[in-house]
């Protein structure tokens, strides 16, 4: 039911359902909304976690060059995003 | 790369088991944080000064440490600046010695004077009270450049201006000014031996007509009685300019290598602060020597002036050169040429030349003779023996 609704009222899902919105420009730059914080931060790995699941950016020189309530923001040479939904994981 | 922030910020280190739930509890509690990197096992980050206080309770929840590695910023630099209380003082003390330095006159230089010495101009500028450390606001440079204007007769206008410390006095001379006060009756004489060509009178009697040849000395216009001779003669001169060229010649060429030997003078005292004497060998055996002087006036209300005297010794090489027929004439010619236009006065005009260049003892030698319209007339006081006819003839 409650997935439902922003199909019938066309509202955005990421905001009904606290998805995840992420914005990849080129493989240099990315942006993370609707996040829950940093799961793990590794040399050639950064896994931010959102609500049901998490995120992973695989790359080089990642950095977070900015991180408030709202977004992260991660540059660095992205090589791969992966997404991890929480069901999946627990499989 | 980021702009600095205005505030600072700090470079912060987070090590331990759990730094992304220091970062995730700091971002929660509304402390930005940016920049984040991973080093090994650690976080770095730059954080805002003022929020550094707030991570400590975070700190004690996750079981991290934090350490500062590097501040940066203006906010910091001020701060530090402001903590050193004898540079504050200094620099204080320094903007008001510039101030107050600015508050006289430490540079007086004379622009546009051709005939007559700038050092005369000076002199009468000294007398009239104007030397280097003069407090500036007590110059009425109108009122001494009228002063300068009248004392000086060589000169019909006189302008000053300052510009910061320094004092220019621009000067227009009269043209053709010999340096003879104006109460004092001249003669119009020939400067040179020449062939009259054309003659202004504008006051006194022609002593010569067009054509005729005249010799160094001879009067061309004659003054009467108390009246000065006054008018224009322009004449044909010949200047003529030579030149030898060896055709083996040796050649000096600066190696680029040079010592400067320094010193530093006041009321005939001078230091050495170079390596003066204590050079135990002098490091050329060929070079040329260039003495370059720089003075200030130092002190008031007596500036001292204190000189600045640089030796330039520059290394030469010495090698032989031998010379062709046809360079050595091309040198020899260019170079007479040189020399005959150095003789020829302003506002003249080169009429014709004639050249001839020979090879003989091993040499190129090169005359140039030139026929120049130019003025030749000079001004003379008017000779004792020449009031006495003018007398008799009364």
């Amino acid at each position: 039911m409650r997935e439902a609704i922003p199909d019938i009222f066309d509202l955005p899902k990421d905001v009904l359902l606290d998805l995840p919105r992420i914005t990849i420009v080129g493989g240099h730059r990315a942006a993370v909304e609707n996040h829950r914080g940093i799961v793990r931060y590794q040399q050639h790995s950064l896994t931010i976690g959102y609500s049901s699941g998490r995120v992973i950016f695989e790359g080089d020189d990642l950095t977070v060059h900015s991180i408030s309530s709202e977004e992260v923001v991660v540059e660095g040479r992205i090589e791969a995003v992966v997404l991890q939904p929480d069901e999946v994981q627990d499989e | 790369m980021r702009p600095q922030r205005f505030g600072g910020e700090i470079r912060i280190e987070i090590t331990g088991p759990r730094c992304e739930q220091l970062v995730n509890l700091a971002v929660t509690r509304g402390i930005p944080l940016w920049d984040l990197t991973r080093e090994n096992d650690a976080l770095r980050a730059w954080i805002d000064p003022g929020d550094f206080s707030s991570l400590r309770p975070l700190v004690r929840e996750t079981g991290c440490s934090v350490h500062i590695l590097q501040r940066r910023g203006f906010a910091f630099w001020w701060r530090q600046f402001f903590r050193r209380r004898s540079m504050v003082i200094g620099l204080v003390l320094c903007l008001l010695l510039v101030v107050f330095m600015s508050c006289f006159v430490w540079v007086i230089e004379v622009e546009g004077a051709e005939e007559v010495e700038p050092e005369i101009i000076l002199q009468v500028a000294r007398e009239e009270g104007l030397v280097p450390g003069s407090w500036r606001h007590d110059l009425d440079l109108t009122d001494l450049a009228r002063t300068l204007e009248r004392r000086i007769p060589a000169v019909t206008w006189v302008g000053l201006h300052m510009q910061g410390v320094r004092l220019t006095i621009e000067v227009v001379d009269k043209a053709g000014y010999r340096g003879y006060p104006s109460d004092v009756p001249v003669d119009i004489v020939a400067a040179e031996d020449a062939t009259i060509e054309e003659m202004y009178v504008l006051a006194g009697i022609p002593a010569v007509t067009e054509g005729m040849a005249v010799s160094a000395g001879d009067v061309l216009i004659r003054g009467k009685g108390s009246v000065s001779a006054s008018g224009t003669v322009r004449g044909l001169v010949r200047h003529t300019g030579r030149a030898e060229v060896q055709l083996n010649q040796k050649v000096m060429v600066p190696t680029g290598r040079k010592v400067v030997d320094v010193f530093i003078g006041a009321n005939g005292l001078q230091l050495p602060l170079g390596w003066g004497n204590k050079l135990e060998e002098f490091p050329f055996e060929h070079y040329r020597v260039r003495r370059e002087v720089r003075t200030a006036a130092i002190g008031w209300p007596e500036p001292v002036t204190v000189e600045i005297e640089r030796w330039h010794y520059e290394e030469l090489s010495i090698y032989a050169r031998d010379f062709t027929g046809g360079e050595a004439k091309q040198i020899a010619l260019a170079e007479a040429t040189r020399r005959m236009h150095s003789g020829i006065p302003r506002h003249a005009s080169v009429l014709e030349t004639e050249t001839s260049v020979t090879l003989r003892d091993n040499a190129a030698v090169a005359e140039v003779q030139g026929v120049i319209l130019q003025d030749v007339g000079v001004e003379r006081p008017i000779e004792l023996e020449d009031d006495g006819e003018e007398a008799n003839g009364e």
